[in-house]
């Protein structure tokens, strides 16, 4: 017989699923901090950094979960999941975009806030290194950009990536390659030493 | 070589100490110097960046999502807790010895099964200390009667007659103390005190808003057997005075 209050701090996020179909709250709010945060980044590198639409995006996403918690299949993982909704979510965003702006990508243009061919040579300091940084995740192709978000900002092994996007481990170590190729190659004027 | 172990090799080291095994491992990611420097640079600032873009939701967001919840599961709320309760005192996953309801109903069976035994001291024959106090009871509640049938009625055995007559002896005794006690406060009457310091008598101690202005105080009185304490300031009886000083 429980006769301490239950502590979800040390539970898995299955658990924590299984908890919340039974109408426990505290199992919610638990499951919520582990991801709210990590689920918001998510959006706002797949959605053009777009800050309301990706607060939207997370609601809808836990909305989902608290209304239909039993779509999860529990043999699965937690986080593949949540990350297979949230890609498939970006991915009905992207198709309206595309209808709506009649753009190939499905990217806004107007969302692109950096310049591409801004001159950053002469700043090398890590803000601006972060806003290049994002400024060439945007220039990357969806695919590639996923995959390496998913693996270096959301910390996902390869594996897990691979069944969020259901594709082969083979593809996203392909993705992962060229994306960091891509990326070091843009970035390659931050660095002092090579600029010598 | 696994991705991960790629990149820790690439942001550990540098390139002038890696092993010819190493950098044919690296070739594919990196086939010189600039080129292993460009990725060490991107892994590296990414452990920053991730920590930078800790994003924390907004609070509306959450408050919105408890009011969901709330409204999803009030209904349910009374019967998944009376569920709780019953898959908490009889799970069905544990094996019967050691489900909460059988090992309550085991401790109230032998609690039945067991309280005869603890509170059944009842003696089978009465002790003889017993029999007396039963007895002086019912001479106590009787006492004409017993005291006409005694002679009648020959006594069980000595030790009760012994005993019946020495509690007789102690009531006695106790009745005679209590009346030498009753002679004695009646004989230290107020008259007698007054009679003693005539001064005072004229204020009536017997009056009911009677005070005690340098006169006699009484102490604890009882109107039905008066019990006195005389006292006077030593001012106004100047031989009881002298007799101090003298003493003194």
């Amino acid at each position: 017989m429980k006769l301490l209050r239950t502590t979800y701090t040390n539970f898995t996020d299955e658990k924590l699923m299984e908890a919340i179909m039974r109408g426990e709250k505290r199992a919610f709010d638990e499951l919520y901090q582990r991801y709210a945060g990590p689920l918001l980044g998510y959006f706002m590198r797949m959605l053009w950094r777009d800050r309301e639409k990706s607060e939207d995006f997370v609601h809808d996403l836990f909305a989902k979960i608290v209304n239909k918690p039993e779509y999860f299949d529990p043999t699965r993982s937690f986080k593949t999941w949540v990350y297979s909704v949230a890609n498939n979510m970006c991915k009905n965003e992207y198709k309206k975009a595309e209808i709506r702006k009649g753009t190939k990508n499905g990217l806004d243009t107007h969302f692109s806030l950096f310049d591409t061919t801004a001159n950053v040579m002469n700043e090398v300091q890590d803000r601006q290194f972060s806003e290049a940084f994002q400024q060439s995740m945007e220039t990357l192709d969806q695919k590639h950009k996923e995959a390496f978000a998913l693996r270096h900002l959301d910390g996902l092994s390869i594996l897990e990536i691979a069944e969020v996007l259901q594709v082969a481990e083979g593809t996203i170590k392909s993705r992962l390659f060229y994306a960091t190729k891509y990326l070091a190659e843009k970035l390659k004027e931050f660095d002092p030493q090579l600029n010598r | 070589m696994m991705e991960k172990e790629l990149e820790q090799l690439i942001i550990n080291n540098e390139y002038y100490t890696l092993s010819t095994e190493e950098k044919a491992s690296l070739a594919e990611w990196c086939a010189n110097e600039d080129e292993f420097l460009q990725l060490k640079q991107v892994f590296g600032q990414l452990e920053g960046l991730h920590a930078a873009n800790a994003f924390v939701p907004k609070r509306e967001t959450k408050q919105s999502l408890d009011e969901l919840f709330a409204a999803k599961h009030q209904k349910s709320n009374r019967v998944i807790w009376l569920n709780g309760l019953g898959a908490a005192l009889y799970s069905k996953e544990k094996p019967l010895y050691q489900r909460p309801l059988v090992y309550a109903a085991a401790i109230g069976i032998i609690a039945l099964l067991t309280t005869p035994f603890l509170f059944d001291n009842t003696p089978t024959t009465k002790p003889a200390l017993a029999e007396v106090q039963e007895e002086q009871q019912k001479t106590s509640t009787e006492p004409t009667v017993k005291q006409q049938e005694a002679p009648k009625e020959e006594p069980k055995n000595f030790i009760q007659s012994e005993v019946q007559r020495d509690i007789v002896f102690a009531e006695a005794e106790i009745v005679d103390v209590a009346n030498d006690e009753v002679y004695a406060m009646e004989s230290v009457s107020v008259s007698e005190i007054a009679a003693a310091e005539p001064a005072v008598l004229s204020r009536s101690m017997m009056d009911e808003n009677w005070t005690h202005v340098d006169g006699l105080h009484p102490a604890e009185t009882d109107k039905d057997k008066v019990e006195t304490t005389a006292s006077a300031p030593v001012s106004s009886h100047p031989s009881v005075l002298d007799l101090l000083t003298a003493t003194f």
